[in-house]
Parts: C-alpha cells; sequence; structure tokens
C-alpha cells in the first residue's frame, strides 16, 4: 500500500470516526430506516473524502448534515417522481437554516454524551432519562448512594466539558 | 452540611433526583451559600443540555454501523484503483468487464473522433493527447456506481456530435471532473512518456465498425484491452497485432454478445510484441476478414 492509499485510508477512518455517529442518529431520524441511513451516511462521508476543499473553511459537521439531508430529500424525490440530479456543489452552498443547526446541536449533546465516560454516562441515563432519585438509582446500578451522587456530580462536569470542546457552552 | 457535601450532591440536585429531606438541607445551605448557589445554576445550565436529546440518540451516536465503515474503505480503494485497473488491464480473466464512465467516456469520445474526422486523416492522433489525460487522470477518472451507467452511455453515445464541454457535463455530473480536466490537459499534451498505457480508436466507416484498442506495456510485451462497436452481435472476433517489421500476433477469439455492448465489455489480451513495435491492430472475424483497422500513430512507438 502506497502511502498516498494510506493516507486515504487515514482519512477514511477519521471522518467516519468524527462524524459517522451523530450522522447516522441524524439520517436515522430523518428516514426510518436503517439500511437507507446507512446509504446515505456512506454517501456523504465519500463525498466528503472526494471534496475535501468543499470542507475547508465551513464547519464541517453542517455541511454533512446539509449534504445527508439533501439526499435523503432526493431518494424521497425519486421514490415519487424522476430523480433530480443535484450536484455536490449546489448542495452544499444551500443554507443552514434553523431546523438543521438545531439537528447538529442536538447530535453534538448526543455525541457529548456518548463520549463521557461509561459509568457518567450509565449515572446520567439513570437519574436524568429514566428519572430515577438517587436511591433508585444506587439500587439499579448496585453502587452506594454516596457514590451516585458524586458520579452525578463528576459526569455533569464532564459533560460540560465535552460540550464545550463541541463549541456548546452551557 | 458543609460546602463539600453540598457540592458533591449538587448534581443530583441539579437533576432532581435528591430525595425531599436532603434536597432541603441542601436549599437551606445554599441560601446563605454565594459559591455554592453558582455552581448549581452552572450544573443546572449543564443539565438542560440533556433535555435536547433522547436516550436512543446517544446509543445511535455511540454505535455507527461499522460496515459503513467498510463499504466506505471498500469503495475509496475501488474508486481510486479502478482507474489503474483499467489502464493496467491487470486482471488475469480473459475478460474484464469495465462498467464504470472510464471507459464509455473512452468509448464516446472516440464515436466522436472518427466521425469528425472524416475529412482528416487524423482519426488516431486526434484521440492521442486523451489517452494521455486518460493515465494521468487514472484515479480521478473513477467510474460511479455502475447502476448510474446504462442511463447515461447510451445517451453519450447517441449525441456524438454534442460539444465535449456539454458532454462532459453529462458524464462527470455524478462524479468528478475528470472529463473536464483530461480535455483541458489534451490540449497541452504535447510529449508522452514512455511506458504509459495508450488509447487507440479505429473505425471501418464502410460498415460503421469500430474499436478501441488500450495498449499497456508489461514485461512480457504489451497488455491489451480491445472494445468493438457496431460489429454484429455473434461475430466472432479476433485481434491481430502487427509490428513494424511484419511480424504479426493473434489473439484468442472472442465473442461480441448483447451483454457484452450493454457491460461495456473489454476484452482482454495479450501479445508479446512491444508497444513500440506495433504499427497497428487489426480486428478480424472467424475467417480472418477485416472488420476494423486501428493503426498506431508513429509518436506511440518512440
Amino acid at each position: 500500500m502506497s502511502a498516498a492509499d494510506t493516507a486515504d485510508e487515514e482519512l477514511v477512518r477519521t471522518l467516519f470516526d468524527e462524524h459517522a455517529g451523530p450522522l447516522y442518529g441524524y439520517v436515522l431520524r430523518l428516514t426510518g430506516d436503517s439500511g437507507r441511513a446507512e446509504d446515505v451516511v456512506q454517501e456523504t462521508l465519500l463525498r466528503a473524502w472526494r471534496h475535501p476543499d468543499a470542507l475547508a473553511g465551513r464547519p464541517v459537521r453542517a455541511w454533512l448534515f446539509t449534504v445527508a439531508r439533501n439526499l435523503v430529500v432526493d431518494q424521497h424525490r425519486a421514490k415519487k417522481a424522476r430523480p433530480q440530479e443535484t450536484g455536490d456543489e449546489a448542495l452544499a452552498v444551500l443554507p443552514a437554516d434553523d431546523e438543521l443547526e438545531r439537528a447538529v446541536e442536538s447530535w453534538a449533546v448526543a455525541e457529548a454524551l456518548a463520549a463521557l465516560r461509561p459509568e457518567h454516562r450509565e449515572v446520567l441515563l439513570e437519574v436524568y432519562y429514566r428519572g430515577r432519585s438517587v436511591k433508585e438509582a444506587s439500587a439499579t446500578l448496585g453502587i452506594p448512594a454516596g457514590t451516585v451522587k458524586s458520579r452525578t456530580y463528576y459526569a455533569l462536569r464532564a459533560l460540560k466539558l465535552a460540550l464545550e470542546e463541541r463549541g456548546l457552552a452551557p | 452540611m458543609t460546602c463539600e457535601e453540598v457540592r458533591i450532591a449538587l448534581g443530583a440536585h441539579a437533576l432532581g433526583a435528591l430525595d425531599p429531606e436532603e434536597a432541603l438541607e441542601v436549599d437551606h445551605h445554599l441560601a446563605t451559600c454565594e459559591a455554592c448557589g453558582a455552581e448549581l445554576v452552572e450544573l443546572e445550565g449543564v443539565g438542560s443540555f440533556l433535555g435536547k436529546v433522547s436516550e436512543r440518540d446517544v446509543e445511535l451516536v455511540a454505535s455507527p454501523p461499522r460496515r459503513v465503515l467498510d463499504r466506505l474503505l471498500n469503495d475509496r480503494v475501488k474508486r481510486a484503483r479502478r482507474g489503474r485497473i483499467l489502464m493496467a488491464v491487470a486482471a488475469s480473466a480473459a475478460v474484464l468487464v469495465v462498467g464504470g464512465t472510464v471507459w464509455t467516456a473512452i468509448q464516446a469520445r472516440s464515436v466522436m473522433e472518427t466521425s469528425s474526422s472524416a475529412q482528416a486523416p487524423a482519426v488516431a492522433q486526434s484521440a492521442n493527447p486523451e489517452s494521455r489525460a486518460q493515465q494521468d487522470q487514472g484515479s480521478a477518472l473513477v467510474a460511479p456506481l455502475s447502476s448510474e451507467e446504462p442511463s447515461r452511455s447510451p445517451e453519450a453515445r447517441s449525441q456524438p456530435s454534442k460539444s465535449p464541454a456539454s458532454r462532459s457535463q453529462t458524464a462527470d455530473k455524478a462524479d468528478e471532473e475528470p472529463a473536464e480536466k483530461a480535455e483541458g490537459q489534451a490540449d497541452t499534451a504535447a510529449t508522452r512518456q514512455p511506458g504509459e498505457g495508450r488509447e487507440f480508436p479505429g473505425v471501418n466507416k464502410a460498415e460503421q465498425y469500430r474499436a478501441t484498442v488500450l495498449a499497456l506495456p508489461s514485461d512480457t510485451g504489451t497488455e491489451l484491452g480491445v472494445q468493438v462497436g457496431g460489429v454484429p452481435v455473434g461475430t466472432v472476433c479476433r485481434l491481430v497485432v502487427v509490428a513494424a517489421d511484419g511480424r504479426r500476433e493473434e489473439t484468442p477469439t472472442w465473442v461480441v454478445s448483447r451483454q457484452s455492448y450493454q457491460d461495456n465489455t473489454v476484452f482482454r489480451q495479450d501479445t508479446t510484441l512491444a508497444l513500440r513495435e506495433i504499427v497497428r491492430f487489426e480486428v478480424v472475424d472467424q475467417t480472418g476478414r477485416l472488420l476494423v483497422n486501428v493503426p498506431v500513430p508513429e509518436d506511440a512507438r518512440k
């Protein structure tokens, strides 16, 4: 494998590692179909790989979400009528509207949560998403109540950092 | 309660998970401690982000399907290599099926040139710079998903008089800008390096048969790819490679089928003759009747 091939592969892996999760979540919510979502994510990342210049100097995540959204829209149209060809360039200049911005943000939040250490994520899932009290979470997780409290505290602290890393300041 | 005790409970408090008694105690402390109060506000701010996503969202983000990565890596390899494979004609199979734009683009161009060169005896020359460009663009002239192909190639073929610009647009819309680049380079490609692959078109005007031979120097001679057009389905073809000193080498036969037209099949052949020795290729039928003469211009033999 040549150096160029290796660099190529690195880029593909990096794109996947950094964006596939939130992108997949977003597209799956749009399509409701995991197979189609996978196809769209693949095509979107492929376009990003093929057009590194299109990504330069703009928020990558918003670009990816825009491309993905338009692929989903195109697919939808294609099912109803003859597919309309849309070039990458046209996709890339579509303005990111509020809905898209919100989507980028909430998927970054999900990403920040997913990036937490497992015990931090776990305690937040119990205490916040499942609405358990400290006592209940302690029983569910099999850890002392004091540990639930301290973990919740450190989990929120860690989440704050993870959000800030993604440009989301609480 | 000390500040330390309160702090550690503030996370759970911010999320409303403390039992009522403890919550009261904490609130009591907060009423008089500004620092702890500020910390609670901060933690509540963080907590407010939790409402933007669901538990399922977090799961999805944490586990994007790995097969997408596998497919991407495969696809990347295919796209990066397809051009090279075509030029190298490296497959060991006797028939190389290329469902991609690369070959189709060559073919469309050849048709265009051969039809526009009725008055000029420059059929082969006119295509030379493009074979050079084709080689240079090996990795850029990548084929899109082959499923896009059928709708595109008939159009390219049926409108040979289309301007190069509009045609390249058609051919490359969904992919990159190879043809544009290729044509841009075609204007300036005055010199060619030895050892690179070349493409030679030929046409039998009387019969409207066409052939394109792709040649790439190899260790043992020259690797060839042949594609024919207009030749009736069912015709048994053979390629005769003619050297400057009169030597002739015949390749094994292949049969033109409807499928081979649909798939843009490139028939893979070999010759022990070196590219610089070859003056022409002849596509002949079973009986040795000449179907298409494919001349090799002098500059390809340098």
